[in-house]
C-alpha cells in the first residue's frame, strides 16, 4: 500500500470475520471432512531455514576468498545433487539482458512432489555454465506425510468462504507445504479476493483437518492500428503526451498504442462498487470503463495515470531492456477515481479506504489509484493518488517483483518488495522529471504530490523525520497482523542505503560515512537493485540476503573494488545490515 | 614516322580540297548535330527544410543534395529557312553525379522536448532530359567557319532523388532511434524553360562540321516528396563539341 501502514484494529476484523466464514464453511460441507478449531491468526515462527549466500568472492565479513569459492562450489554441488533428487525444480531460466552468456535460473524447493512456500534458489551461471552466485532459502528437515485430506473442491470451497461472501477464489489452490511455528503443515494455498473491502489475501488451510493455518494480505499496495498522442495536463499540472487510440464512435479512448501491450486507463467516475468489483475480480473492465476524450485533449486521474505508467514501463525498457512488468509486455490496466474524494466527508467506510486514501496493485497488471480524499472543511486531505508518477512507478514495480522474485509480502522479505517498488519509483520519477521540491519534480520523497497537505509518505534522504527507521536497530518488530509485519516501515531502511549508495552521507544512527557513486552514476546503482532484486533474491529473503545480492550484483556489472560495490558495501553498513 | 607523315598530308589535302569544294558549292540546308559537354557550373546544392506537426511538436527534416557537373550528351536537328536563319530541334541527356545528406529531428511521442535525430546520406544521382526548339541564326561565315547562336525553349525532365526517396525513415517504438534504409526512388518532374546556345564550326567539308558548343538553359523544376517540395533549377551551362552533318 502506498500510504500508510494497516492499522492492527482492521486487522482484527478481518480475522473476526475469517474465523467466522471459516466456521460457517465448515458448517456447511462439514459432512464431508473432518475439521477443527479454525486456529488463530499470529505471527509465523517459521522453523529457521538454511540460507544459501555464495560468490565467487566473499559477500559475508570476515569470509576469505577461498572459503568463498568453496562455498559456491558446494552450493553448485547441492544444488544438482537436490535437482537429481527431485527436491529442487527449476522454474524459470532467462539470459542476463546486461551480461551476455550468463544466465540466472531459479529453482523452487518440492518436498515429495509438493512445493515448499517460500523455499526457493536463484543460480547465476557464465558462460562456461560456472556457478557465479547463489541465492536461497531451503528447508532441509521437512518430515511430514504429503496426502492431503481436504480435497482441492473442498479447499476451493473452503477458500471462498474465508474471503468473506462474494470472495473470489482467484485461481487454483495449490497443494503447498508451509513452514510453521514448529514444524511444517501441508496446506491448500490460493489468493482470495474479499469483495468486501477488494482486498486479496493469501490464506492457507490444513490440506488435513481444513482448518485455517495463515492469511496474510497479499494486496500490495503503495501504501495494432498506429495510436496517436494528446495533449495532456496531469494532476499535477505538469504538461503530458497521453497515447491514445481513436474511438470509433468519435473522440479518442485511454488505450495506449504506441507502445506494445496496449496499456489502458479506466476512469470508474467514482464507482466505488465497480471498483470493488474490478479489483475482486467479481467485475471486469469494459471498454466504457475506458477514459476518454472528445477532442484528445486531456486532464485529471487519467491523463497522469496513463502518462506516467507508460514512462515507468519506458524506464523499465531503456534502463534494463525489460518489456513491461513480466517481460512479455502484459497489459498494464490501470482505474483511476475508483471513489468519490467528496464521499469521505461523510465517512469512508473501513473496508473501502484503499479506494480513497491509497493505491494499490493487484494480480495481473491491474493498478488501483485512490480518488483521494477531502477534509470536513473540504480542502484536500489526500490528493488522487494517480498525481505521482512515483506513486504510479511504484505500483507498477509490484508487477515486476510478481513476475521476477515473488518477494512474499510479509516481515522483511515484504519490507524489500516494498523497497524495490519506492526505489524503482524514484529512479522513475528523476529520468522524466525535472530535479526539485515542487508539483511534478524529482526529490527523494516518495508520495510527495498525493501525501496529506503536501506530507510525504516517506524520504530517502532522511525517514527518520517523518518518524520511520534509518537504521536496522530501529526496525519494527511486529506480528504479521500489523502491516504484514511492518513492510512499509521497514522498507524505509532500504531506501535510505539506497539514497546512501547514490548520494552519499552519514548515517544519523550509525554515524558511519557513505562514498556514494554520485547523482550521475545513479544508474548504476539502480542496475544493481534491478539485477539483484529481480535475478538473484529469493521470495523470502531477508535484508541480509539483500546485502549479499547487491553486492554480488554490483561486482557483476562492475567489478570488485568498483565505486558501485563500495557504494552498496558502505551504504548496507550504514544502516546496520551485514 | 613516314607513314605518318603521308598520312597527314592526305588529310590536309583533303580538307582543303573539302574547303575549296564546299565555298563552291551551294551549302546544305539541312544538318544533323551530335555532341558532347560538360556542365560548367560549380556543384550545385538542393537545399530542404521540412518542418511538420508530431506527437504535438514539430519535426524537421533538412537536406541538402549536392550535384557535380555532369556530362550532357546530345543530338539536334534542323533547318536553314534562310541562309541565316535556321530552326532546329534536339534532344539532350545531363548524367550528373550527386549525393544527399540529410538529417531527421522527430518529437519523442512520449515526452516533450526530446527529440530523436539521425543523418545519413546517399548517392542522388540526376538526369535531366531537354528538349528544345531554337531560332538559330548564323552571325559569322567566312572562310570554313560558321559562328551561330540560337534561342528557343527548353522542356526539362529531371530526375532528382530526394532524401524521402533515396533513405527511408522508420520510427516506431520504442521511439530511441529513427532507422535509415537505403531506397532507390526518385522524384521527377518537368518544366519549361529557355535555351541559349552557340556553336561555333569549322567546315571539314561539305558536309561535315566540327563544333565546338556552348550552351545555357533555365528550367526551375518543383519537386516534390513525402519530405516537402524543392525547386530544382535544371540546366546550366555546358560547353563542348561535336559533329554536324549537313544535307
Amino acid at each position: 500500500m502506498m500510504m500508510e501502514p494497516k492499522g492492527g484494529h482492521d486487522r482484527m476484523l478481518h480475522a473476526t470475520r475469517r474465523r467466522r466464514a471459516i466456521a460457517a464453511g465448515v458448517a456447511a460441507i462439514g459432512a464431508l471432512i473432518a475439521f477443527g478449531t479454525p486456529a488463530p491468526l499470529a505471527a509465523v515462527q517459521a522453523p529457521t531455514p538454511q540460507r544459501l549466500v555464495a560468490a565467487e568472492s566473499p559477500l559475508v565479513a570476515g569470509q576469505s576468498s577461498g572459503s568463498a569459492l568453496a562455498s559456491l562450489r558446494a552450493a553448485a554441488i547441492e544444488i544438482a545433487a537436490r535437482l537429481v533428487a527431485g527436491d529442487l525444480r527449476r522454474t524459470t531460466s532467462e539470459p542476463d539482458a546486461l551480461l551476455p552468456g550468463r544466465l540466472h535460473e531459479r529453482f523452487a524447493q518440492y518436498y515429495r512432489g509438493v512445493p515448499v512456500f517460500g523455499a526457493d534458489t536463484t543460480r547465476q551461471v557464465n558462460a562456461f555454465g560456472q556457478t557465479v552466485s547463489v541465492f536461497g532459502v531451503f528447508y532441509p528437515d521437512i518430515a511430514i506425510d504429503v496426502t492431503p485430506h481436504v480435497t482441492i473442491d473442498e479447499a476451493r470451497a473452503l477458500l471462498g468462504l474465508s474471503g468473506g461472501p462474494g470472495a473470489v477464489v482467484r485461481g487454483a489452490p495449490a497443494l503447498t507445504v508451509l513452514p510453521v511455528a514448529g514444524g511444517y503443515r501441508l496446506t491448500w494455498t490460493a489468493r482470495v479476493g474479499s469483495s468486501r473491502d477488494g482486498i486479496i489475501e493469501r490464506t492457507f488451510l490444513d490440506a488435513v483437518t481444513g482448518d485455517a493455518v495463515l492469511t496474510y494480505n497479499d494486496t500490495w499496495t503503495q501504501s495494432k492500428s498506429q495510436g496517436t498522442v494528446g495533449r495532456g495536463t496531469g494532476l499535477a499540472g505538469d504538461l503530458l503526451k497521453v497515447s491514445e487510440a481513436p474511438n470509433p464512435s468519435g473522440g479518442f479512448w485511454a488505450i495506449d498504442l504506441l507502445r506494445p501491450g496496449a496499456d489502458t486507463t479506466y476512469d470508474l467516475k467514482g464507482n466505488v462498487v465497480k471498483a470493488l468489483g474490478l479489483s475482486v475480480g467479481t467485475d471486469f473492465p469494459t471498454t466504457n470503463d475506458v477514459a476518454t476524450s472528445a477532442d484528445g485533449t486531456w486532464t485529471g486521474a487519467a491523463a497522469s495515470a496513463q502518462a506516467y505508467a507508460g514512462l515507468a514501463l519506458d524506464y523499465y525498457r531503456l534502463r534494463f531492456h525489460r518489456a513491461g512488468i513480466d517481460n512479455h509486455n502484459l497489459e498494464i490496466r490501470c482505474f483511476v477515481n475508483p471513489a468519490n474524494p467528496a464521499d469521505a466527508l461523510t465517512g469512508i467506510p473501513p473496508n473501502l479506504t484503499n479506494f480513497y486514501n491509497n493505491a494499490f496493485y493487484n494480480d495481473g497488471g491491474y493498478l488501483f489509484f485512490g480518488a483521494g480524499s477531502l477534509t470536513p472543511s473540504r480542502s484536500v486531505n489526500f490528493a488522487n493518488f494517480a498525481a505521482g508518477i512515483d506513486v504510479v512507478s511504484h505500483e507498477l514495480s509490484h508487477g515486476v517483483t510478481q513476475y521476477t522474485s515473488g518477494l512474499l509480502y510479509q516481515f522483511e522479505s515484504g519490507a524489500l518488495n516494498e523497497s524495490f517498488s519506492d526505489m524503482m519509483s524514484a529512479a522513475v520519477e528523476f529520468m522524466w522529471q525535472p530535479v526539485g521540491l515542487g508539483p511534478a519534480q524529482a526529490d527523494w520523497l516518495e508520495g510527495e504530490d498525493v501525501g496529506p497537505g503536501g506530507r510525504p509518505l516517506r524520504s530517502f534522504s532522511d525517514p527518520h523525520s517523518l518518524g520511520a527507521p534509518d537504521h536496522y536497530s530501529l526496525k519494527l518488530v511486529t506480528v504479521l497482523a500489523d502491516d504484514d509485519g511492518g513492510v512499509h516501515t521497514n522498507s524505509n531502511i532500504v531506501n535510505h542505503m539506497y539514497y546512501l549508495a547514490i548520494m552519499g552521507g552519514t548515517n544519523r544512527v550509525s554515524q558511519i560515512t557513505v562514498q556514494g557513486v554520485g547523482f550521475d552514476h545513479r544508474d548504476q546503482i539502480e542496475q544493481v537493485i534491478y539485477r539483484a532484486f529481480t535475478t538473484m533474491l529469493p521470495s523470502n529473503a531477508t535484508f541480509s540476503v539483500a546485502r549479499a545480492a547487491t553486492i554480488q550484483a554490483a561486482r557483476d556489472l562492475f567489478g570488485i573494488g568498483s565505486a558501485a560495490e563500495t557504494a552498496m558495501t558502505q551504504a548496507w553498513t550504514a544502516v546496520g545490515v551485514s | 614516322m613516314r607513314r605518318a607523315t603521308t598520312i597527314a598530308a592526305v588529310c590536309v589535302f583533303v580538307l582543303g580540297s573539302a574547303t575549296a569544294a564546299a565555298a563552291q558549292q551551294r551549302p546544305p540546308r539541312g544538318f544533323l548535330e551530335v555532341a558532347v559537354a560538360t556542365n560548367l557550373r560549380t556543384p550545385a546544392t538542393v537545399a530542404q527544410d521540412h518542418r511538420f506537426t508530431e506527437f504535438l511538436e514539430t519535426a524537421d527534416v533538412t537536406s541538402a543534395v549536392q550535384v557535380g557537373r555532369g556530362v550532357r550528351t546530345g543530338a539536334r536537328a534542323g533547318w536553314w529557312v534562310t541562309r541565316r536563319v535556321a530552326l532546329a530541334g534536339g534532344v539532350s541527356v545531363l548524367r550528373a553525379s550527386g549525393a544527399v545528406q540529410g538529417t531527421y529531428a522527430f518529437p519523442s511521442p512520449f515526452v516533450f522536448n526530446a527529440p530523436v535525430t539521425a543523418t545519413g546520406s546517399a548517392r542522388a544521382r540526376r538526369t535531366a532530359v531537354d528538349t528544345s526548339v531554337d531560332v538559330i541564326a548564323s552571325l559569322f561565315d567566312e572562310r570554313g567557319w560558321q559562328l551561330t547562336a540560337g534561342i528557343g525553349p527548353d522542356i526539362a525532365r529531371v530526375r532528382q532523388p530526394l532524401l524521402a526517396d533515396v533513405l527511408t525513415a522508420t520510427y516506431e517504438f520504442p521511439f530511441t532511434a529513427i532507422a535509415l534504409t537505403p531506397a532507390s526512388g526518385a522524384s521527377h518532374s518537368t518544366a519549361v524553360g529557355v535555351h541559349v546556345t552557340a556553336a561555333l564550326a569549322r567546315h571539314l567539308g561539305h558536309h561535315l562540321d566540327l563544333t565546338g558548343t556552348f550552351d545555357y538553359r533555365r528550367a526551375p523544376v518543383h519537386l516534390t516528396t513525402v519530405d516537402g517540395a524543392a525547386t530544382v533549377n535544371a540546366g546550366g551551362a555546358a560547353a563542348g563539341g561535336g559533329l554536324r552533318v549537313r544535307f
